[in-house]
């Protein structure tokens, strides 16, 4: 049989071919990508995704070739989502995060300034607490690296039908952690009698991402932090301890058994169908109460409370400040056309509209916004006026801070991120309240966890 | 009509083909053999022996996921696995608990699909009204999306406003709380049973179909029952897919990261359900240790691989193969 034979050239000629084929169709994928905007938020409900597509529609309609895409991240999936896309090298060009994540990317040279965007607002039509919080130096200068979309407090929202059945002041917030686990308990009924629970006192969601929550703003809340000066952890000093015996007290008596697996949605469910007599959460909820407990909410049944009790350590106390900024992301593919983009988001209608979307979340960070009658007349802000006040009341006299900060200087530590997503916290508290570890020897396991991830990191400095 | 092929070609004269003209140096043919599987070999030493390698070489460094800090540091990230034995496992966070949690899961879930696809597939082999339809719908939970099947799931099992535990409360069969610590692994293995066991039918009704229908004519003459016929005919003749079907269904329960992430996430109630790829997720992009991490993906990578030894050599013990 003869032998089939080709030739050498025609080889190297296809293999050629190929490769510059290859080579001339990048071209034109590296062009489209420049003119291709992408941005992660964490407003998932259908309003705000519907108001940003409207928004993105007349961006695009005024910068012709230019393509918007929003991609909305629930809050609990963020970190992980983000570190991840980084690990991979392929970061969005602007994302919504917490202010320690900006504190932490800044500082790691991940991050874009975004004084652009501030000064087509005009520093001085923004609040001063949003300023503080994204303008630092990372060895460049003072320059914003992040702008917060809104801002909001943590409160605690209770069924005012239940506290007053169970004669509990609907105004007065319980001073101390004592007298509020004594309310709980009494809020924590069997209402029909068949010796089961059928209304716990508080509900709080399990994911890490909520529990980090709740570990700062009691620790906080009992006098203590949970770096030292030098970011060192101080999770075995006593009002660390004293939190997570209270966290066992509050989860043995008045949370729901497998309050572990309840989502954040889930609290407000929860809340709206009479689970649960009270949750920590946001204004986001009277959207969900509105849709889903009507009747409750046409009573008037669903209150917040002007303050939260003190720990036995603590002397006033903390909740979390929600101030996430969006970030541009220096690798991102397009970030010049994300902070274009950003320019045009906060321009004072765009952003009214984007606003009034969760309107009792938001709070507008421009204060010309603030005042405009257009946002005054929004419907809600008349229903939920005393959600709003309470709001204020928290900004304006009891310091509230962004989650997992205790101190302001914290922020300014490096490893704020790595901490927090590192599930170290949320396993401390779980190993107490399921009661595998007592509170002294939780808190150490976890300090020691966090030193070694804060050494391996390169950033131990005591 | 009748007709005649003649098959016998060994008298026709093969016609020589004359060589292709050509500008350049010939090849031989033997070469083009070469040529031809080299895209192959390229893509797997690309998408398969690469990655193992590259993952055994960060195993021996401080990585961090996304920062240029990289030390290298010996076997220290294995020695941290290794070293990581508190006991009870209930009480421990690290690797041994996760490989524990994670051999409950891999085996608990793969037995489990094993008995119902297996069962399934002789269902479906059987004549009855509505078979294709059935066989279809068997289908269906392996064509709905992991992420759709978790929703699912977690609403039908919430306990605050799941349809299952209200109809079991209200029927009197007592309140489950699916997702509580004493039950959210089971919950974890019965969703994956469900979504999964189809693919245990699919393999196993494939060769049930092919079973010579005279083995079982003869057994029934012979007056063995159906127990017996299962036991001497169907079974053996199994024996080749099941084998496969085991192996891959292990491998795939042991790695399985979606259906747990979905269900359980990270924190909270997902202590129960940590195993190690939820783990090995958590030290890489959790922690940011891409180097502990792939310590980790390593030893699941040859845990597995001694698995598939011993199976096999199990397997040719018993002369099956």
């Amino acid at each position: 049989m003869p032998k089939q034979t080709s030739s050498r050239t025609a080889i190297t000629s296809a293999i050629s071919g190929l490769v510059l084929g290859a080579a001339l169709l990048t071209q034109p994928i590296a062009a489209v990508a420049g003119s291709v905007v992408t941005l992660w938020h964490t407003e998932p409900n259908p309003k705000t995704v519907g108001v940003m597509k409207e928004i993105i529609a007349d961006y695009e309609k005024l910068n012709p070739g230019v393509k918007v895409n929003q991609e909305p991240i629930p809050w609990g999936d963020l970190d992980q989502k983000m570190q991840a896309a980084l690990a991979a090298g392929a970061p969005p060009d602007a994302s919504h995060g917490q202010a320690y994540v900006e504190r932490s990317l800044s500082a790691k040279g991940l991050l874009l300034p975004i004084d652009e965007v501030v000064e087509s607002i005009g520093a001085d039509d923004i609040w001063d607490v949003v300023k503080k919080l994204n303008y630092h130096d990372v060895g460049q200068g003072d320059h914003y690296y992040g702008l917060a979309h809104a801002i909001g407090t943590d409160v605690h929202i209770i069924r005012k039908d239940y506290y007053r059945k169970a004669g509990i002041s609907v105004t007065e917030p319980p001073k101390t952690w004592d007298e509020w686990l004594a309310q709980l308990k009494k809020l924590t009924v069997d209402t029909n009698g068949d010796g089961k629970i059928d209304v716990y006192g508080l509900g709080l969601a399990g994911p890490g991402f909520f529990i980090n929550e709740e570990v700062y703003m009691w620790v906080g809340s009992n006098g203590g932090r949970l770096f030292d000066p030098n970011g060192r952890p101080t999770l075995t000093e006593k009002p660390v301890i004293e939190m997570l015996e209270f966290f066992k007290e509050v989860s043995d008596c008045c949370l729901a058994p497998d309050w572990l697996s309840h989502g954040y949605l889930d609290t407000f469910a929860m809340l709206a169908t009479g689970k649960v007599a009270s949750i920590l959460g946001w204004g986001r909820g009277t959207g969900y109460f509105e849709k889903y407990a009507p009747d409750v909410v046409a009573n008037r049944d669903i209150g917040v409370m002007p303050g939260k009790p003190v720990g036995p350590s603590g002397k006033a106390f903390l909740t979390q400040l929600d101030c996430e900024p969006w970030m541009i992301f220096k690798d991102g593919k397009n970030p010049q056309g994300a902070i274009d983009f950003l320019k045009f988001f906060y321009q004072p209608d765009n952003y009214r509209k984007y606003i009034q979307t969760v309107p009792i979340h938001f709070f507008p960070i421009r204060k010309s916004v603030q005042k405009d009658p257009k946002y005054l007349a929004t419907p809600d802000l008349g229903t939920w006026k005393f959600w709003v006040d309470a709001q204020k009341n928290i900004i304006g006299n009891h310091d509230p801070k962004p989650l997992f900060i205790t101190e302001w200087d914290d922020l300014d530590l490096p490893f704020v991120q790595e901490v927090a997503s590192s599930g170290i916290m949320v396993e401390m508290v779980t190993d107490v309240v399921e009661g595998r570890l007592s509170a002294a020897d939780s808190a150490a396991k976890a300090q020691k966890r966090t030193e070694k991830l804060i050494t391996q990191l390169g950033y131990k400095k005591w | 009509m009748a007709t005649t092929v003649s098959t016998d070609v060994s008298n026709v004269p093969i016609k020589q083909e004359a060589p292709l003209p050509t500008r350049g140096r010939r090849i031989p043919e033997h070469y083009w053999g070469y040529l031809l599987l080299a895209p192959a070999v390229a893509m797997v030493l690309a998408l398969i022996l690469y990655p193992v390698i590259y993952s055994g070489w960060l195993s021996f460094h401080f990585k961090h996921a996304y920062l240029p800090l990289e030390t290298f540091v010996g076997w220290d990230n294995y020695r941290d696995l290794w070293s990581d034995t508190a006991w009870p496992f209930s009480s421990a966070d690290g690797f041994w608990r996760s490989l524990y949690l994670g051999a409950i899961y891999g085996f608990g879930s793969t037995i489990l699909q094993i008995i119902l696809g297996l069962s399934a597939a002789l269902m479906l082999n059987e004549s009855f009204f509505g078979k294709a339809f059935m066989r279809g719908v068997a289908l269906f939970p392996y064509m709905v999306p992991t992420v759709v099947v978790a929703i699912l799931m977690k609403w039908i099992l919430n306990d605050a406003y799941g349809i299952l535990p209200y109809l079991m409360d209200s029927s009197g069969i007592g309140r489950v709380l699916w997702f509580g610590r004493d039950w959210v692994m089971v919950t974890v293995i019965l969703i994956s049973t469900w979504t999964f066991f189809p693919f245990v039918v699919i393999g196993t009704l494939a060769r049930l179909q092919t079973i010579d229908p005279e083995l079982y004519s003869a057994a029934k003459v012979d007056g063995a029952g159906a127990l017996r016929r299962f036991w001497h005919i169907t079974l053996p003749q199994l024996a080749n897919v099941l084998f496969v079907v085991v192996l891959l269904r292990t491998m795939f329960m042991f790695t399985k990261f979606d259906v747990i992430w979905l269900v359980t996430g990270s924190g909270g109630i997902g202590f129960y359900t940590k195993t190690l790829p939820i783990h090995t997720y958590m030290k890489t992009f959790g922690e940011l240790q891409v180097g502990a991490g792939a310590a980790l993906s390593m030893m699941m990578f040859l845990m597995l691989v001694v698995f598939a030894l011993i199976y096999f050599k199990l397997y040719k013990r018993d002369e099956h193969i």
